[in-house]
């Protein structure tokens, strides 16, 4: 562990020497200072050489990431159930290598069915995809694929491969204040483009390999992911609301073969709890508030459990 | 008193509703228990059509040629079959359109339910007021851990799984590291 700080270490280390000796690169190290320095191409040499992004600047990079994705689709109104997504995901994250990091869950107010992930430890599922979950081991695998996606930064890779925006660099250039809007509109111009592409398939699967590890560390039945993927692909898949989950990610079927190849150690732990009632309890809680509905959907017990709950059991 | 009647109720639509067909990927067994080592009550061959009526851990119950019994989720996929998914995304969408199956599970929703797409993110106006809202939603490690632990939720130290395409790719034999001066490589 300790040797996987280094590059971190050395890259602020170079970006702080550099703010305060400010003198040409090629000078840089003699510690003359005087005039100016491109900090921008240096941070680039730094990140280029380490491979990192500074915390903060993930941080801001991964704000406006979910700034674009809540532009599209805004959150639940229902404080109530966003707390309990946020519950179940900062337990889930915690057993990620990246327990401290200010983890953020938000349940998206769309009947499609997707959940994303940004930068910093911004996790999202929508209503859709929740409402068709039949347990908290279900919500707790896909939230830990989504934490996977932060945990390894996929998004920001994925950004700063395809040369979007000289992502660190804009960044770190200057110290970012909310003013900054061009540097922004860079950040979000590249994040519309990359979530409405989507990942690589590789990292889709790395984060479903992963995912089944930290839901199954959390304590949950580690068959949660497999159970909401076996759903997704018996959908029908004309659906509108698969659309966009089908363009931007491989198909359940091909995912579901793929655990199933990796599975195995995770079968020891096929006894622990799917938590069923918390789940059902606190979802059908938010369909009597009225939270879930919205127009051109009618919740429909065949779809979902937690509405098979609902409209059947008058309490 | 109406509790009994309405539990019953429930049960009895929450099994109907939960009635999903599946057929089988990879010849396996009816099991009279949810367990490996629990007595075989018959053999399902690949391609067999079940009915799923319930999930507990790795294992689905379901109904096969008049018998109950349970079934490794591994073993099945939902869906009667008659569709294929494909490997990519929008290829495997219009290999479903193709069969026009309409699935079991989302039929009823696929009306009046337009989805996400691309363009919605492309158009969007970024919310950064919506951003900050999440901050006050945010669950504090301890509350996280308490509300965990009312479920008896406990954290177990579990490695990552290997990739198994990387498993299966045969060890690269050694060769000598090629010198860096072109001159010294034949």
């Amino acid at each position: 562990m300790a040797a996987s700080f280094k590059p971190l270490f050395l890259a602020a280390a170079l970006a702080v020497s550099a703010a305060a000796v400010a003198g040409p690169f090629d000078k840089m190290f003699g510690g003359d200072g005087g005039s100016e320095i491109d900090l921008g191409s240096l941070l680039k040499s730094a990140k280029d050489a380490f491979g990192e992004v500074q915390p903060e600047q993930e941080r801001t990079i991964g704000r406006e990431a979910a700034a674009v994705l809540l532009g599209a689709v805004p959150l639940v109104k229902d404080e109530a159930l966003q707390r309990y997504v946020n519950r179940v995901g900062r337990w889930v994250a915690l057993q990620t290598e990246r327990p401290d990091i200010d983890w953020r869950f938000g349940l998206l107010d769309s009947m499609d069915v997707n959940a994303f992930a940004a930068p910093g430890g911004y996790v999202f599922v929508t209503k859709g995809l929740l409402l068709r979950m039949g347990s908290e081991a279900e919500l707790a695998g896909v939230l830990a694929h989504e934490c996977s996606h932060v945990v390894k930064k996929h998004h920001l890779q994925a950004v700063q491969k395809g040369a979007r925006l000289d992502l660190a660099v804009g960044i770190a250039g200057s110290r970012m204040g909310g003013e900054d809007r061009a540097k922004l509109d860079k950040i979000a111009g590249g994040f519309k483009e990359l979530y409405a592409r989507g990942l690589d398939k590789k990292d889709e699967y790395e984060a479903d390999r992963m995912g089944l590890v930290v839901a199954t560390r959390a304590g949950y039945d580690p068959y949660g992911l497999p159970a909401t993927l076996q759903t997704l692909g018996a959908m029908n898949p004309k659906d509108g609301s698969l659309a966009f989950l089908f363009k931007t990610h491989p198909a359940p079927g091909q995912r579901l073969d793929l655990i199933d190849a990796a599975f195995a150690p995770l079968d020891a732990y096929a006894g622990q709890p799917s938590v069923k009632d918390r789940f059902l309890r606190e979802v059908a809680a938010a369909q009597k508030r009225g939270a879930l509905e919205g127009p051109g959907f009618t919740l429909n017990a065949a779809v979902s459990p937690a509405a098979a709950r609902h409209l059947h059991h008058h309490d | 008193m109406k509790r009994p009647l309405l539990t019953l109720l429930l049960c009895g639509l929450s099994l109907a509703a939960q009635a999903d067909p599946a057929h089988v990927i990879r010849a396996t067994e009816l099991k009279a228990k949810p367990f490996s080592d629990a007595a075989t009550l018959a053999p399902l061959a690949v391609k067999s059509v079940v009915d799923v009526q319930a999930r507990e851990g790795g294992w689905y119950k379901v109904k096969a040629g008049g018998k109950q019994g349970w079934v490794r989720m591994t073993t099945l996929r939902l869906g009667d079959g008659s569709a294929k998914p494909g490997d990519s995304g929008v290829g495997s969408a219009l290999q479903f359109l193709n069969t026009g199956r309409s699935g079991s599970s989302g039929v009823t929703v696929a009306t009046g339910v337009r989805g996400l797409d691309a363009a919605d993110i492309t158009n969007a106006v970024p919310d950064p007021k919506a951003v900050a809202k999440l901050d006050t939603l945010a669950a504090p490690a301890d509350d996280a851990r308490r509300y965990a632990a009312e479920q008896k939720l406990k954290a177990q130290k579990i490695a990552y799984l290997p990739d198994p395409a990387q498993a299966q790719e045969k060890p690269k034999p050694q060769t000598t590291t090629p010198s860096p001066f072109p001159w010294e490589n034949n």
